[in-house]
């Protein structure tokens, strides 16, 4: 209410006591004058704001002047988040000038005494030209602690190097000379832990730079990092330099900080003096919560300096750039690659993965100034190989595997990758932890106190880094360690080791250390059936263990002969319709799908579902992954609507026990588009692709190769030319999301890279970005060629098949650069690559015989062969297509007779080592054909004319290579009749059949198939030249036009 | 103009020599007269600070704004009368600890027995203008997970930060120099950075140099911390304890930013 209505209020309400309406009317005008009064100053808005403004009270308490101990203060000469420094004189025992620090916090003072009494000594051993001293520490009269320095005066190292446009190299220099006063200190005992631009200052000495660090063991001794976080420090951390602090300093959790906290920091600091600026935006941490802060530098992986460098804007970039006295591409290529992994290796989140010391780091700076390689690289890319070896040992598995993987994209027998892949880590560690407990008890009861101290220290090892699931190189070291002990500690305890051995092996496995495991199960084997006899469950067991570790290893026929003894043993213990049985059979099964193609795979994988269905009910995980099992056989027997049926109940199954998010219900998505797509390009394939890759892009780290696989799946369909801003943003954004973590297998990102660079590469659109986008995609994978881990077998297969589809779908051209990609990128592998290898060069070929370029075609046919005929049963289906693609290349290039070599051996081949009970191979038809047409020729229209009937005949019987897309078509082989017949001079037979053929294959070109056109201008070929023969000049005019 | 003669005339500088001067919670304190008008003073003038943070505090106790503002006042009536200087006493410590148990006290007895007697005819109070305080209160973030007691101790630092900046404003408008420091004030808590603007813009501005405004925002830095502190001091009984009074009131803000 307005003044004069209250005054009068107030007159009336308090007449009656005068005392107290005057001292309340006082109170109400005094009230709201302060608030009038506060409500026109600006104001800090935030709690952030806030507390710095809080902080201001407890710094500036000094004054110049002012004596403290022996000290006098002369001037202040710095202000930060810890106090004030001043600039003062010792009086006594020397006259000197020293820095003093004041601390502003009002911690317990006495305990910081106390700890810095406790450090006196290793500080006072310190005695490097790199390092300030520390004199002295006390209270000041109001109970403020204090330190006393040496004096240093300079720059802060960042600014001194931006100052003096210092190159890149002398930086590095400069850093090193850093690292090494770090390492002194680190050498007495001594943790900075509070490393950043400001405690590292650089003066000239005779116009040398030289970098002294200030403020060693304060920070230890004002505890502002320590356990005790009381609400004070995080106040102070507010204020601090979140963007220097190592993750595990910023937990708090009370684990010690030890020397790698300070490595963390040290790698801070290069990437700045690098990048011109830290990882992450201090002004962005500033602003965020403590909270939020935390989770940025626990979790958040920043960008690499290079990629720092080049995602600055114009300007700035320009001006990082100048201060280094370089261009700015100079500079983004001077930090890409090693400096880009040196950096990235101290800053690792899990310290054990740091440098293990500061020399260590200034040794491999070194290294890279003397162009040596660096250690970062190889050591700590080296556990990212067995981590995407196991991410993709389905895809890598056995020989055929590679067939069906490769050609339809198919996810093999899913349940496994339920188990294996989903809850990897987490189930080992759970299962050694198991093992170990019921091991534990045993020995419990034996008193056998050091096998019970060896548990507990193996998993005390395991445990945390399990814990976090994230960890496997950890692992991998907990584990060798374990079996070196286990041989030696465990000699007396036959039992307890063989349970362990045989954890240890399937922790081998999970980790995709196939040898290892494999080692470790054969013993176990042995032990058993020598322990518990040839008919045991416990052989049996052990049996089965080994049998899909050998499977892995590709070892088909030994893997066959354990499993096979395992299940001739479960059978005769527990009947056929048993659990454990089912289990068997179905990774038999899976070895059959593998081996010999689906038919018996089928009927075990029938047989596993009956079982399963009796024992687990129908709606179990366990029969959805036998049901997305039998969906991968019928797809691969092209029986596609039922395929689709077994996918899609497998699916529903997935989705309601699993929930929507899950990645088995996106590979059981994606295996269900790979098999519609075996029909031919479809909008359900293209729209279940799209969901998979969805929910990969949800729950997968953009790295993970299942993503990178759907991607290049969904991709294949859409023909650049038809791709959509969206498509391009989606792909934009997929590869700034793999930028922002460091890449596990860089060469895994080429695809992104390429299929970005397709999209971009019109000239109304970028162009020069495609450009340079192809191009980080080959330096990437030449890294890979050279020394870093190799290519995700499953991702490449993935490049092929792109290129596959693309090769089908007419755009050669496109699909080729991705398939040379795949191909490259697998050069100089191990024997496991060598599969996808000869796949790879098999595309290519055909790729090759599209675009006309039969000379090459020849040569990856041969190369294909080569390998082909190394690994696998003469009759293998690649086989056929790669005699019949080099059969072509070698005709068109004019060598008709090596045509038909190669031909007739396959032929001979095919009919000679046919199993008795074993279907006609798929690829028969395109094998006669090709030397049909071989003959034809040559004029052999007799010959000639068998290979083609029988082609059809082989056709109409349903043997057919590709179900939709078709290579060899029937049209095909009628128009080679038709040729055949003309030859023989049967012009009225032939007639009608070379214009259908033309028509069947005008209807594939319209509907698909650019190699479908390439064939059409075959068939009219053809018919042009029937006519010519014929004299029938109009016709063949006619004819002639529509070829033109 | 001599920033350091103006310094004098804030009469701040007293808190920074070391030796402790009368606050007015020790005068407060070490009155034992009821007579004693000096500590009667003393005591008005800190209550009306703090009127708000204990007016939150009621509202959190779930009382609406009528009865919290009733509540408020006559908890005051009631210490400013002679028998409440009496309450306060050395071990009770700090003004705000004073303050807050003897309003939980008075919520808990007498209050209760206050409000009977008014529904009967009592005293109505004085409306001292405190609509604000409800719209304040009701424009606040709520955040649920405080206490009545942990709002009380936010609402009084913030008013505690609040008052500061008005009252070193106050001191720069005074001599006439009021736009300064409205342009310092982003530059003093941003924490580095400020504003959108650069410093050397901000000072052309003000027709100074870049060298004298950052000249200009250390010295208002170092007064407003002064400033603060010395309000913070006006509640403590002996300087030893400003430093975890202070800290006090950092945890108060940090509590509603996050859990620890």
């Amino acid at each position: 209410m307005p003044p004069d209505e209250r005054a009068e209020f107030l007159r009336r309400t308090y007449v009656e006591n005068p005392g107290l309406r005057d001292r309340l009317r006082q109170i109400a005008q005094a009230v709201s004058s302060l608030e009038n009064e506060s409500r026109t100053a600006p104001l800090p808005s935030s709690d952030a704001e806030r507390a710095r403004v809080m902080e201001l009270a407890f710094t500036h308490q000094e004054v110049a002047g002012a004596s403290i101990g022996h000290y006098k203060l002369i001037q202040e000469i710095g202000e930060g988040g810890f106090g004030v420094v001043w600039m003062a004189e010792q009086q006594e025992p020397i006259r000197r000038r020293v820095a003093m620090k004041v601390i502003k916090s009002g911690m317990d003072s006495r305990e910081v005494i106390a700890r810095f009494e406790t450090e006196r000594q290793a500080l006072a051993l310190m005695d490097h030209p790199g390092i300030a001293r520390v004199f002295d520490a006390g209270t000041t009269q109001s109970g403020r602690p204090y330190f006393v320095m040496e004096l240093v005066r300079g720059t802060p190292i960042t600014r001194y190097c931006d100052d003096s446009r210092m190159p890149v190299e002398a930086r590095l220099r400069l850093f090193i000379s850093v690292c090494r006063a770090v390492q002194h200190a680190h050498q007495k005992g001594i943790i900075h832990r509070d490393l950043k631009p400001s405690n590292i200052i650089v003066t000239q000495h005779d116009g040398v730079a030289a970098a002294k660090i200030i403020d060693f063991g304060i920070a230890k001794a004002t505890g502002s990092e320590l356990r005790e976080r009381t609400l004070f420090t995080r106040f102070h951390a507010f204020i601090g330099t979140p963007a220097y602090t190592s993750p595990e300093q910023m937990e708090m959790s009370g684990l010690d900080v030890d020397t790698r906290s300070d490595i963390y920091s040290l790698g801070v600091l290069l990437y700045e003096l690098l990048a011109g600026r830290p990882p992450f935006d201090p002004a962005q941490l500033l602003k965020s919560s403590l909270e939020e802060m935390r989770r940025t530098i626990r979790e958040d992986e920043p960008p690499l300096p290079s990629q720092s460098v080049c995602a600055l804007q114009d300007g700035q970039r320009a001006a990082v750039g100048a201060v280094r006295s370089a261009t700015q591409e100079a500079l983004a290529n001077a930090l890409r690659g090693d400096l880009d992994w040196i950096v990235m290796h101290c800053l690792e989140k899990d310290r054990t993965r740091r440098y293990e010391t500061a020399s260590g780091l200034a040794a491999d700076v070194c290294r890279y100034l003397d162009n040596e390689p660096v250690t970062a690289r190889p050591a700590s890319t080296a556990y990212r190989i067995g981590k995407f070896v196991r991410r993709n040992r389905l895809a890598v598995v056995a020989a055929a595997a590679v067939v069906i993987s490769l050609m339809t994209g198919l996810v093999v027998a899913s349940v496994a990758l339920v188990r294996e892949r989903a809850a990897l880590i987490r189930e080992s560690t759970m299962r050694l932890e198991a093992d170990a407990n019921a091991a534990q008890a045993r020995t419990e009861a034996a008193k056998n106190d050091q096998v019970a101290r060896f548990m507990k220290d193996m998993l005390s090892g395991a445990g945390p880094s399990a814990a976090l699931g994230r960890d496997t190189a950890m692992l991998r070291d907990i584990v060798d360690a374990t079996a070196r002990r286990l041989d030696s500690e465990l000699k007396d305890h036959p039992e307890v080791a063989t349970d362990l051995l045989e954890t240890l092996a399937l922790v081998y496995r999970d980790l995709g250390f196939y040898q290892e495991a494999e080692e470790r199960t054969r013993k176990v084997v042995a032990f058993k059936r020598g322990r518990y006899g040839n008919g045991s469950a416990e052989l049996a067991d052990s049996l089965v263990k080994h049998g899909v570790v050998l499977r892995h290893l590709n070892r088909i026929k030994e893997a066959e002969a354990a499993l096979g003894e395992a299940l001739a043993i479960l059978r005769a213990l527990h009947g056929h319709a048993d659990a454990t049985v089912a289990d068997t059979l179905f990774e038999l099964a899976r070895l059959y799908t593998m081996d010999r193609g689906p038919g018996e795979s089928e009927r075990m994988m029938l047989e596993v579902l009956d079982i399963r269905r009796e024992e687990f009910g129908s709606n179990h995980i366990l029969v959805a992954a036998t049901l997305d099992g039998l969906g991968t056989s019928a797809s691969l027997d092209t029986r596609v609507a039922e395929a689709a049926e077994r996918y899609s109940e497998a699916l529903a199954m997935y989705r309601q026990l699993l929930g929507n998010d899950h990645p088995t219900v996106a590979l059981t998505l994606y295996n269900l588009a790979s098999s519609l797509r075996n029909e031919g390009p479809s909008p359900r394939a293209t729209a279940h692709f799209r969901e998979a890759l969805f929910i990969q892009g949800k729950v997968l780290d953009p790295d993970h190769p299942d993503l990178v696989v759907t991607l290049l799946d969904y991709m294949a369909d859409i023909p650049a030319s038809e791709a959509d801003e969206e498509t391009t943003e989606f792909l934009r954004e997929f590869v700034a999301r793999q930028r922002r973590a460091m890449p596990r297998v860089p060469a895994n990102r080429a695809p992104a890279l390429i299929l970005l660079a397709t999209l971009l590469d019109r000239p109304e659109r970028d162009p020069a970005g495609a450009a340079l986008l192809r191009r980080e995609a080959e330096d990437l994978i030449e890294g890979s060629l050279a020394d870093g881990p190799r290519i995700d077998l499953g991702i490449a297969s993935a490049m092929g098949r792109f290129g596959w589809c693309k090769f089908l779908n007419g755009n050669v051209a496109e699909g080729l650069r991705m398939c040379e990609a795949g191909v490259r990128s697998l050069h100089g592998g191990t024997e496991e690559t060598r599969g996808t290898l000869t796949a790879g060069y098999l595309i290519l070929g055909w790729m090759q015989n599209g675009m006309g370029r039969h000379g090459d075609a020849v040569a990856s046919f041969k190369e294909s062969l080569l390998i082909l005929r190394a690994r696998w049963p003469a009759n293998h289906g690649l086989l056929g297509l790669a005699v019949s693609g080099l059969g072509m290349a070698h005709r068109l290039t004019g060598h008709n007779a090596e045509a038909q070599q190669v031909l007739r051996e396959a032929l001979d081949v095919a009919n000679r080592d046919r199993a008795p009970n074993a279907g006609t191979p798929r690829w028969l038809p395109a094998v006669l054909c090709e030397l049909g047409r071989t003959l034809n020729h040559e004029s052999s229209f007799l010959e000639a004319g068998e290979c083609f009937r029988e082609a059809i005949r082989l056709q109409d019987g349903g043997v057919r290579m590709w179900s939709a897309a078709n290579v060899y078509p029937r049209a095909l082989a009628e128009s080679g009749l038709g040729v055949a017949l003309a030859g023989q001079g049967r012009f009225g037979e032939a007639e009608p059949l070379l214009l259908h053929a033309l028509e069947e294959m005008r209807k594939e070109e319209r509907s698909t198939s650019g190699y479908g056109a390439v064939l059409a201008i075959e068939a009219l070929d053809a018919i042009v030249a029937f006519y010519d023969a014929r004299g029938m000049p109009e016709q063949a005019a006619r004819w002639r036009s529509s070829l033109e | 103009m001599n920033v350091d003669e103006e310094w004098g005339i804030s009469g701040e500088r007293a808190t920074r020599t070391g030796s402790f001067p009368e606050t007015q919670w020790s005068i407060v304190l070490r009155s034992d007269a009821s007579g004693d008008t000096r500590a009667h003073a003393a005591l008005e003038s800190l209550c009306l600070k703090y009127w708000y943070p204990l007016y939150t505090f009621v509202r959190r106790q779930g009382r609406d704004h009528h009865e919290a503002e009733d509540c408020t006042q006559e908890f005051f009536a009631r210490l400013l009368s002679a028998e409440g200087l009496k309450r306060a006493r050395p071990e009770r410590g700090r003004f705000r600890s004073f303050l807050l148990s003897g309003m939980r006290n008075f919520l808990t007895s007498e209050w209760r027995r206050a409000s009977a007697a008014k529904r009967g005819g009592g005293l109505a109070t004085v409306p001292i203008g405190t609509v604000d305080f409800d719209e304040r209160f009701c424009h606040e973030p709520r955040d649920t997970a405080l206490t009545p007691e942990q709002a009380f101790d936010r609402s009084w630092a913030l008013g505690m930060i609040d008052r500061a900046v008005g009252e070193l404003r106050a001191e720069y408008v005074r001599s006439g120099r009021g736009e300064l420091f409205d342009s310092l004030a982003p530059q003093i808590w941003g924490g580095g950075s400020g504003g959108t603007v650069p410093v050397d813009v901000l000072a052309a501005r003000l027709e100074m140099t870049a060298q004298a405004y950052a000249v200009a925002l250390h010295r208002a830095r170092r007064r407003l911390g002064d400033r603060l502190r010395a309000r913070v001091a006006e509640t403590v009984a002996d300087s030893k304890e400003i430093d975890a009074e202070l800290r006090h009131l950092v945890a108060a803000i940090n509590e509603a930013t996050g859990p620890a």
